[in-house]
């Protein structure tokens, strides 16, 4: 009978035990009697506070009882003249507030407007392409009509004009919503006072897909990635028919950093063995082509 | 005293019960943090960590559950915790088509230190997928969530371990183990 190398490990699991040094209960210790001292001031922070806040409590009930006992003696003693008072002019201030609070308790009892007939909300959409990868929500907007839902908006980020530098040359990258579909970049170089066009770059819905397209070595007939789905700040877009790069990643650091990343999705005929060897001693760190840019004027 | 006795008097901080608590188990859950963490120090903090939440969060230990396999998910937590500031889990490949199968005979034996030394063998992010799905019984999807990469990367991970470990047995010629 032969036994799978898993089940070795397993069955032989229980023989793991070893002391750790003395160090790990000295400081284990202290930790602990940090964290009892703590807790005892709490208690006595707490007592306190509630000491106090009764106090004032009781200040302010006594106060207001030796003045309501003094209003009734002061009562007693007088006689009021009663006026008549005429009937008040209406107050547009008055009403204003009143319009305006009247509304305030409306929109709490009410939170939920319908909105106008022909624009609905619709449910947020769950990217579900590669399940395996962590889901992202994103809302879809407005539903206008038309059969498919827009897929550019989590990218509106982009618009914008952001800056990098690249092996010492300073780039320059114009993100413009240029249709609902469609967002256009405009990558230039600047050398000196020369602002160059490098490439012009899209991200674009057609039908239900995504594509971004940038000239890849070849101005004329730029190359589509189509976009593949969301890894939590990471857009990514692919197409397998190209050797390198096969892989286009939008990454949005921060609301002021994003960087485009090229690299191959998998490894370029690398067999197991090998594999297993360049990771044996080493990182691996795949080939990447990366632009860093951030927004500007930070 | 017996378990629930002891979780008992932890809960209202009595220092020997404490002690005690840590006699018990500390040999095991530092065992844990080992199989994790390379460097002996690095696997003695993950112990601290873990031991200081295990004692000041024992309130929330209900006893529906085994009470070592509750404080060995804390120190996994933190075992892995560690292991994420250092390791980026999401820089590895997929790889398709791994198929590797093992058979080992059935009088082998490992030795504690053996398992240990193996473990030590492999590369992080093998060793860890290693450790929680064939030691800690998580499933690849739950592996995937916890270090942030996809199902398939877990599964081809898992593998690729299966076939170091499988050619480190072989190479070292570990006594009992053909």
């Amino acid at each position: 009978m032969k036994k799978d190398l898993f089940d070795l490990f397993r069955d032989n699991q229980h023989k793991l035990h070893e002391k750790p040094s003395p160090r790990v209960w000295k400081q284990l210790e202290r930790r602990l009697d940090g964290h009892k001292r703590r807790n005892h001031y709490s208690v006595y922070r707490t007592l306190a506070m509630v000491a106090s806040v009764l106090a004032l409590v009781a200040i302010i009930t006594l106060l207001s009882l030796i003045t309501e006992s003094e209003r009734r003696d002061y009562l007693a003693s007088t006689s009021l003249i009663v006026e008549d008072f005429d009937v008040l002019e209406e107050n547009t201030e008055t009403l204003r507030v009143f319009e305006f609070t009247k509304q305030q308790v409306d929109r709490l009892a009410n939170p939920i407007a319908e909105g106008r007939k022909e624009k609905k909300l619709v449910p947020a959409l769950q990217w579900q392409e590669n399940s395996s990868a962590k889901s992202n929500l994103f809302f879809s907007g407005y539903e206008d009509g038309k059969t498919y839902t827009n897929k550019i908006a989590p990218l509106k980020w982009l618009i914008g004009t952001w800056t990098g530098s690249s092996n010492g040359v300073m780039t320059l990258e114009k993100w413009t919503l240029s249709n609902p579909n469609t967002l256009l970049g405009e990558g230039y170089l600047i050398q000196q006072k020369d602002t160059i066009l490098i490439e012009e770059m899209k991200i674009q819905q057609v039908g239900t897909k995504v594509y971004w397209s940038a000239p890849i070595g070849q101005p004329d007939q730029p190359v589509l990635y189509q976009l593949k789905g969301y890894q939590s700040n990471k857009a990514i877009f692919e197409n397998a028919q190209i050797e390198f790069p096969n892989q286009m990643v939008l990454q949005h650091n921060s609301d002021d950093h994003f960087s485009i990343i090229y690299q191959n999705q998998k490894a370029l005929a690398v067999s197991n063995t090998q594999m297993e060897y360049l990771q044996s001693r080493n990182t691996f760190i795949q080939q990447q082509v990366v632009r860093n840019l951030e927004r500007a004027g930070k | 005293m017996n378990e629930k006795d002891l979780i008992e008097a932890c809960k209202h901080k009595d220092r020997r019960a404490q002690k005690l608590l840590y006699d018990k188990y500390s040999p095991t859950l530092f065992a844990i943090s080992r199989r994790y963490i390379r460097n002996r120090e690095d696997a003695e903090d993950v112990l601290l960590e873990g031991l200081t939440k295990i004692l000041t969060n024992i309130n929330q230990y209900k006893g529906s559950g085994s009470f070592e396999g509750w404080m060995r998910r804390i120190v996994v937590n933190e075992a892995l915790m560690f292991l994420r500031k250092q390791h980026n889990f999401n820089m590895t490949v997929e790889i398709s088509n791994v198929d590797v199968k093992t058979k080992i005979s059935v009088e082998d034996e490992l030795a504690a230190q053996d398992i240990l030394d193996l473990l030590e063998l492999l590369p992080t992010g093998y060793r860890t997928i290693f450790n929680l799905y064939v030691l800690e019984g998580y499933k690849h999807r739950e592996i995937a969530e916890l270090l942030g990469i996809s199902i398939n990367t877990s599964k081809s991970q898992l593998i690729l371990a299966k076939k170091r470990l499988q050619s480190l047995i072989k190479r070292s010629k570990f006594p009992g183990v053909g």
